[in-house]
This record gives C-alpha cells, sequence and structure tokens, in this order.
C-alpha cells in the first residue's frame, strides 16, 4: 500500500513531463491591439482612494459625536436662552438701532 | 528574424510589426505560465493581454539588464499574482463560493496518459505559497533552465533549490492526504 502511494505520488509529481503548450485564443492579438489603440483610463491610486475615504469618515464621526453631546444636554437650556436676549437687547440699546 | 533584444527597441519607437513579432514569439509562454497560475483559459487570456500592453507600453524602458525573456516571465509572474490576490480580494463577493481557479482543472497541453494525475497536482500546486508556487511552475510545468527561474524571481540559484525542494515536500504532503479519497473513486 505505501509503496503504491508513494509510486502515485512520484507520478502526479512527474505528470507535467513533457507538457505540449496550450495556445491562446487566435483573436487574442487583435483584442491586445484595439486595447492599445483606446485611450488609457485614468486610474486613481489606492492611497488617495483610502485618504478620501478617511477624511469621510472622519467628517461623518465628528457630527455623529456633535448630535450626540445636543442631544444629551437638551439643546440650550433656559439660562442661556435667557441670557442670549438680555445679551441681545443690550447689544441693541448700545448702538440705539431704533432710536 | 529579429533579436529579441531589437525587436524590444522597435517596439520603444511604436512599431506595430515587431510587436507583432514579439507576440508571436512570447505569447504562448506568457500564455502558459498564466494558465498554471490561474488555472482557466479566460483569465490566463485577460493576463497573456495585460502582459503585451505593459511590454508595448514599457518597451522604451527596457534596458537590456537581463534578458527580453526573463523581463516577459517577470512580468507575467507578476501580473499572474496580482491578479490572483485581486480575485482573493474580492472573492466574497461570490457569496463563499471558492471561484478562484477550476476545481478540476485541466491543462490542455498534458499527454493522455497524464490527465488524471496532472488534476491532481494543479490542485495541489494552488495551495502552495507563492514563492514555492513561482519556483515550481517555471521549473516543472514550464521547464525552464534552474539559473533562469533564479533571474525570473531574482534570488540566487541555491534560493531557487531550497524553494523547489520545500514546494516538493509541501506537495508530497498534500497528496499523501489526498490518496485514500483517490482509492475510494
Amino acid at each position: 500500500m505505501e509503496k503504491e502511494k508513494d509510486k502515485w505520488i512520484k507520478d502526479v509529481l512527474g505528470s507535467t513531463k513533457g507538457i505540449r503548450r496550450a495556445k491562446p485564443d487566435a483573436a487574442l492579438f487583435g483584442k491586445i491591439e484595439r486595447h492599445l489603440a483606446a485611450p488609457e483610463a485614468r486610474l486613481v491610486a489606492l492611497p488617495q482612494w483610502r485618504m478620501a475615504i478617511a477624511a469621510a469618515v472622519l467628517v461623518l464621526l465628528l457630527n455623529v459625536f456633535a448630535l450626540q453631546q445636543y442631544a444629551k444636554n437638551g439643546g440650550p437650556n433656559e439660562t442661556e436662552l435667557v441670557m442670549d436676549e438680555l445679551s441681545g437687547q443690550r447689544l441693541i440699546s448700545d448702538f440705539k438701532l431704533y432710536e | 528574424m529579429n533579436q529579441p533584444q531589437q525587436i524590444i527597441s522597435a517596439i520603444a519607437l511604436g512599431d506595430k510589426t515587431a510587436f507583432h513579432e514579439l507576440y508571436a514569439l512570447f505569447s504562448d509562454k506568457v500564455y502558459n505560465t498564466a494558465l498554471s497560475y490561474v488555472q482557466n483559459k479566460p483569465d490566463a487570456e485577460e493576463i497573456t493581454q495585460d502582459v503585451f500592453v505593459s511590454v508595448f507600453r514599457n518597451a522604451a524602458r527596457f534596458k537590456g539588464e537581463a534578458a527580453v525573456s526573463t523581463w516577459i516571465y517577470r512580468i507575467t509572474v507578476n501580473t499572474s499574482l496580482n491578479h490572483l490576490k485581486k480575485k482573493k480580494r474580492f472573492s466574497f463577493l461570490k457569496f463563499g463560493e471558492s471561484q478562484l481557479s477550476s476545481p478540476d482543472f485541466e491543462h490542455p497541453g498534458v499527454l493522455l496518459e497524464n490527465k488524471e494525475n496532472a488534476k491532481a497536482l494543479f490542485k495541489v500546486i494552488d495551495t502552495l505559497p507563492n514563492s514555492q508556487k513561482t519556483a515550481f511552475i517555471l521549473s516543472f510545468v514550464e521547464e525552464l533552465p534552474r539559473q533562469e527561474v533564479a533571474d525570473i524571481m531574482d534570488v540566487s540559484l541555491k534560493a531557487i533549490e531550497s524553494l523547489l525542494q520545500r514546494a516538493k515536500k509541501n506537495l508530497r504532503g498534500k497528496l499523501e492526504k489526498m490518496y485514500p479519497d483517490r482509492r475510494k473513486k
């Protein structure tokens, strides 16, 4: 059995001996010529794509983070709104816009 | 017929006849090498096309430091390995189907009495690491002299011998595991 197995393995390893070359399709050269005649497509290098994707992901994460913070704090609180109103009135009266 | 070096110089000047001459000289070698890697005809033809397009576009850069055949084989090996890498990268899109190569590849040039054994051999060649695969294909399928294989792979002759030894050991181990399956058939 071992002998038989060894013989088979030896035969398999030597099975490409005397192999003849296969021929590609006869139309292949014409295809290559047409390919060469066509304008060359400009490829964007993979690192450029990676940078663009990384930047987009970063912007998205920052937006998600900002929204989360906004939701957590429940938007502007009462004091902030009153302060905003007061400062607005002060600004108007300081510059006497409607007098 | 011109020498390959002269043909490359003519191609660098845009000579289409020289390009056809080079294709006639090397297309079978390129196609068969690619076929051993990808183990299917459409992909091997795609690689052959890519190799000749690359040769045409880079002919002016060929310095003549290596033989033309070494240069073309080197482009073929790199293109084939890149093709396999790309296919593997996108294989997840095939929903788990392994489409890297045909399950039972039959090389069209193998002698009739060796067909079954060669099928088993190509199946296990496919599992070898790239450097061992390249050394094995160039030495035993393409039947190139060891020195040329070393030049193509840009390593020493000793390194090639060692790669081939490891490749054979790996292949033997895998074939041993395949043997019981074979007996069941």
